[in-house]
């Protein structure tokens, strides 16, 4: 036995060191600060899905994290296993997963789902971006009736697409078997090189699996109003995963404006606002002007729900919510909450429609707190109101948060 | 089993003296860095504080406080550690080169003894991943002491001590030797077998069939690396997943251990039918 003391000693002292070493870290989990949102007011259920995903600068060091009710993850600390798991948590799939099972395999990463009761259609354009193949200008789309069980998938070439560079679906309706896809179409016009982009709605008989109509609803030209002011376009549907029967065409301005301040002397700061809002109703093929309020110059258009409106104001210290009725051309609700001040005294906040609900965050830059209220944008009542707080024995004292995103749909 | 005893006891004792010097040279080393940073940092403290009569305060927003932070990514740490890598490295091809080209062309006696040939594959693979662990474990027991020393020898004011989670976050190596998790360094040290069990493989081939088993050798470790990759490359190809990443995790972990099966297989057929002396 003594001559093997070298197959038994060596191994068994390095067995007891790594049992000893990982007896230690598992009973000292996160040597960190444990951050987590604390609810002030309101009901805790708001917030479940929700996670504030932010990077936390202490004064020797930086990490990222994920905080939620319960507490932050420090995506560093994350095993490989734990990570991938943490990454899986995407609620949507994952629904549609239980739903519609082996349907959503393949899917996940490419194109979108949109579900009208238990149909559930996948568009994949995945194909097209950036593509020089213009023979690739394909979408292809896969469809399963969770009532008949019937899978059908098939690939539709697009007519017209030649000069467009890029491709991008906006969204997509289907009415009586006609599915009706929105795509953005960015092509470069030779002679001035100005980006320019066609939406064009390509209309697919679902029966023949062909493309029946190609129309062009609406052309912009992306280019710069002047020295100091631009514009963009942007899409608003009310459904954010399911079809829609409308879409909201925003042209948002931006404005460089040069603020004197006493304190600061002067700055540059950036305004933004709704510049024209057209509605295009999929399924009656028309595009129609919005007109806006002029109560409501200087607001920007954030939210639709059904024929109303929401438009947004952030003044100095609060932020003004208007919700307008264009089929009625009345302003039906007017609220107002209060904005967020940093440890430098300024008012910042951020804003984030999602299911009629109002999150405003003061998640913008750097700030030594996060707060979340959140607003029932029909009924004007504030539902949660919270602030990112530490638990734990060794709380940190200098840290800041910088570059926070909020997370709703987990 | 009695015999891989004997031949993994064997292995062991013939690099034992290499051990005990990589031993002593990572605690000798990193113990004296620890003592010359400590009283480079104190003589400062002699100096400003003492002599010229600066304050703690001034003296530590100055030159910062002491901790293993400061050492931890100096070469009297970090030396010893790729030190050890590299020869556990040197050793894993000479572990069996030395039994061919040694004085005695040990070989011989070592493909003549009454056991099952792929004992002596495994006594030569558990050699290499017994001293790769001790040598880590040393290092994990080694920290806490180095800790104990500096703070021995600079004043408790200037001193911030550090835990060990502290101490290796400093150094991105040490992270990757020492993972927090336990599944992480399954897998870590999994994929550490995996790489010396094939590199083994190799040189059997090598063994095998000399000049062509060069070519045998790159191309078995080139077929096990499309085997091992082989459903990402696929996502790459396709540009879909039709697996989530979880299963990802597992069918990758599967064709792991299909290629460490298989590497072991191969081995073994040419321990038996291939080698020549």
């Amino acid at each position: 036995m003594g001559k093997y003391w070298k197959v038994i000693m060596i191994p068994l002292i390095t067995m007891i060191v790594f049992i000893t070493y990982y007896i230690h870290v598992q009973s000292n989990p996160v040597a960190s600060a444990q951050f987590f949102l604390a609810k002030q007011s309101g009901d805790e259920k708001e917030v479940e899905h929700i996670s504030l995903d932010t990077e936390i600068n202490y004064t020797d060091g930086r990490e990222m994290v994920g905080i939620t009710n319960k507490g932050s993850i420090v995506y560093s600390n994350l095993s490989i296993y734990e990570h991938l798991k943490h990454i899986s948590k995407n609620s949507q799939i994952n629904r549609l997963r239980k739903k519609y099972g082996s349907f959503i395999r393949g899917k996940a990463d490419v194109g979108r789902f949109f579900e009208k009761d238990d149909l559930l259609v996948h568009i994949d354009d995945s194909l097209n971006p950036f593509t020089d193949n213009r023979e690739k200008h394909n979408i292809t789309v896969s469809m399963y009736d969770l009532k008949t069980k019937e899978k059908d998938s098939f690939e539709v070439k697009l007519p017209h697409v030649d000069k467009y560079r890029w491709l991008f679906l906006v969204t997509a309706s289907l009415n009586d078997n006609i599915l009706k896809i929105i795509t953005s179409n960015e092509y470069e016009e030779p002679k001035s090189h100005r980006t320019l982009t066609d939406y064009v709605v390509y209309t697919i008989d679902i029966d023949t699996k062909k493309v029946i109509d190609a129309e062009k609803v609406f052309e912009y030209t992306n280019e710069e109003i002047s020295e100091n002011q631009y514009s963009i376009i942007d899409f608003h549907t009310d459904k954010r995963d399911e079809f829609s029967d409308f879409i909201m065409i925003e042209e948002r301005s931006y404005e460089d404006i040069t603020v004197e301040s006493e304190e600061e002397g002067a700055y540059n700061q950036q305004t933004e606002s709704t510049a024209a809002l057209k509605k295009y109703d999929i399924k009656a093929n028309k595009l129609s002007d919005i007109t806006i309020p002029k109560e409501l110059e200087g607001y920007t258009f954030e939210h639709v729900n059904g024929d109303v409106l929401y438009f947004v104001k952030q003044a100095e210290q609060s932020i003004h919510v208007v919700g307008y009725d264009h089929s009625k051309n009345k302003i039906t609700s007017k609220q107002t909450f209060d904005s967020f001040v940093d440890e430098y005294g300024d008012y910042r906040a951020n804003t984030i429609f999602y299911n009629n609900k109002l999150y405003v965050t003061n998640l913008i830059d750097e700030s030594k707190s996060i707060e979340l209220i959140i607003e029932d944008i029909v009924t004007g009542d504030t539902i949660y109101k919270g602030k990112v707080e530490q638990k734990g024995k060794a709380p940190v004292k200098d840290y800041v948060f910088q570059n926070a995103f909020l997370n709703i749909n987990q | 089993m009695k015999n891989y005893v004997k031949l993994f006891n064997f292995e062991m004792g013939r690099f034992l003296k290499g051990y005990l010097a990589l031993v002593g040279i990572t605690v000798a080393v990193q113990v004296l860095g620890v003592v010359i940073a400590s009283r480079s940092y104190t003589n400062k403290i002699n100096k400003y504080v003492y002599h010229e009569g600066m304050a703690i305060d001034e003296f530590l927003s100055q030159f910062g406080d002491m901790s293993m932070y400061a050492i931890i990514h100096s070469l009297w740490i970090q030396g010893p550690i790729l030190f050890c890598i590299s020869v556990l490295l040197i050793y894993t091809l000479l572990i069996w080169y030395r039994d061919w080209f040694g004085k005695n062309t040990f070989i011989y006696r070592l493909l003549m003894l009454p056991t099952e040939r792929i004992n002596i594959f495994f006594a030569k693979l558990t050699t290499i991943m017994v001293m790769v662990l001790s040598l880590v474990a040393l290092q994990i027991m080694l920290l806490p002491v180095l800790n104990k020393v500096m703070s021995s020898l600079v004043p408790e004011a200037y001193f911030m001590n550090l835990s060990f989670k502290e101490m290796i976050s400093g150094f991105d190596v040490l992270t990757i030797l020492f993972p927090f998790s336990f599944s992480d360094f399954m897998i870590h040290y999994g994929l550490g077998l995996l790489a010396v069990t094939l590199l083994f493989t190799a040189i059997l081939f090598e063994r095998s069939f000399r000049l062509k088993g060069i070519v045998y050798g790159i191309l078995y470790i080139a077929l096990s690396l499309l085997i091992i990759f082989s459903p990402v490359i696929m996502i790459a190809i396709t540009e879909k997943s039709y697996l989530y990443p979880l299963e990802l995790f597992y069918l990758e972990l599967i064709l792991c251990v299909l290629v460490f099966i298989m590497s072991i297989l191969t081995s073994r057929f040419l321990l038996n039918k291939k080698i020549t002396v």
